[in-house]
């Protein structure tokens, strides 16, 4: 049975959402609330914050299957990523911005506690580097560099030219050079 | 710094997975939770009607006052006043128009 769904792409998968299948939805949810979630992280930067906005993407989805056109002859992904990208930035609009949160995991379990103070260190200013940047560019970066989108593919998530997408990303790597060479004179300085 | 050293900086933003069974909550979420139907003509012209606020009749009636009481002292005195005899000519040639003058 799952067999059967998992052989059936997104766009037949969304036709069969509207007819009601909860198998259908299952593997749908399945297959790409990962990579969601991990887009909604990028932007909040909390992992039940950003649960919830995949969640009630999908609930949304769910309640309303008309809402996906399949004749507008977008993808799915990029649809989907697109409301994700805006119920983000709506949470964000809404909430205050929380500092990163202490129970991240860092990788090495043998790591010392200076090393690990280290790499936390080095986690916040990376975070304060890109939250400085303007939120075209946060989300050129988060589709690009951290979802591995294509240049085209991002263009069409934020409606814009594959052009403005590139220069969007230049300019959001300059900042990023900038903001994070200006914190090491600062820690050499201090 | 070019693109080859800043690459493994950004690799080092924080990230934390998802929490566990976190596709299986929302598929729970989705079964008890119906759908909507598409919605049809009816429900369009509900949603217009609902946005759409009719005057009440009490408002409309005092509005209509003040307007043409404003109305009413902006015009300038000597249009208001109508000449009658001017007027009761002007009705006369229009009555006797295709007759003869007796």
């Amino acid at each position: 049975m799952v067999a059967a769904w998992q052989d059936k792409d997104d766009e037949t998968l969304l036709e069969h959402i509207q007819k009601g299948s909860h198998h259908a939805f299952a593997m749908l949810v399945e297959r790409h609330s990962g990579k969601f979630y991990g887009l909604a992280y990028r932007y909040m930067a909390q992992r039940e914050a950003a649960e919830d906005i995949v969640q009630a993407a999908f609930l949304k989805l769910w309640e309303r299957p008309h809402l996906w056109k399949a004749e507008s002859g977008a993808r799915f992904t990029t649809w989907f990523y697109r409301l994700i990208v805006n119920a983000c930035l709506d949470a964000k609009k809404k909430k205050v911005p929380l500092p990163l949160s202490e129970d991240i995991e860092i990788g090495d379990d043998a790591c010392s506690q200076e090393e690990a103070l280290a790499i936390r260190q080095q986690q916040q200013q990376v975070e304060a580097a890109i939250q400085a940047l303007s939120e075209r560019q946060k989300t050129a970066l988060n589709l690009c560099f951290y979802e591995g989108l294509s240049n085209k593919e991002a263009a069409q998530i934020l409606q814009l030219s594959v052009k403005a997408v590139e220069s969007l990303l230049t300019r959001a790597k300059v900042g990023l050079k900038q903001k994070l060479m200006q914190t090491d004179e600062r820690k050499r300085a201090g | 710094m070019n693109d080859d050293k800043l690459d493994p900086i950004l690799r080092k933003r924080a990230f934390e997975a998802p929490s566990e069974g976190f596709a299986a909550r929302i598929i729970s979420a989705a079964a008890s939770t119906p759908q909507l139907a598409p919605p049809g003509i009816m429900d369009w012209l509900e949603r217009m009607f609902s946005e759409l606020q009719l005057p009440r009749p009490a408002y409309s009636f005092a509005s209509i006052l003040i307007v043409g009481a404003l109305l009413g002292m902006n015009l300038p005195m000597e249009e208001a006043i109508v000449n009658d005899d001017d007027g009761s000519l002007a009705i006369q040639s229009f009555l006797y128009l295709d007759e003869e003058i007796l």
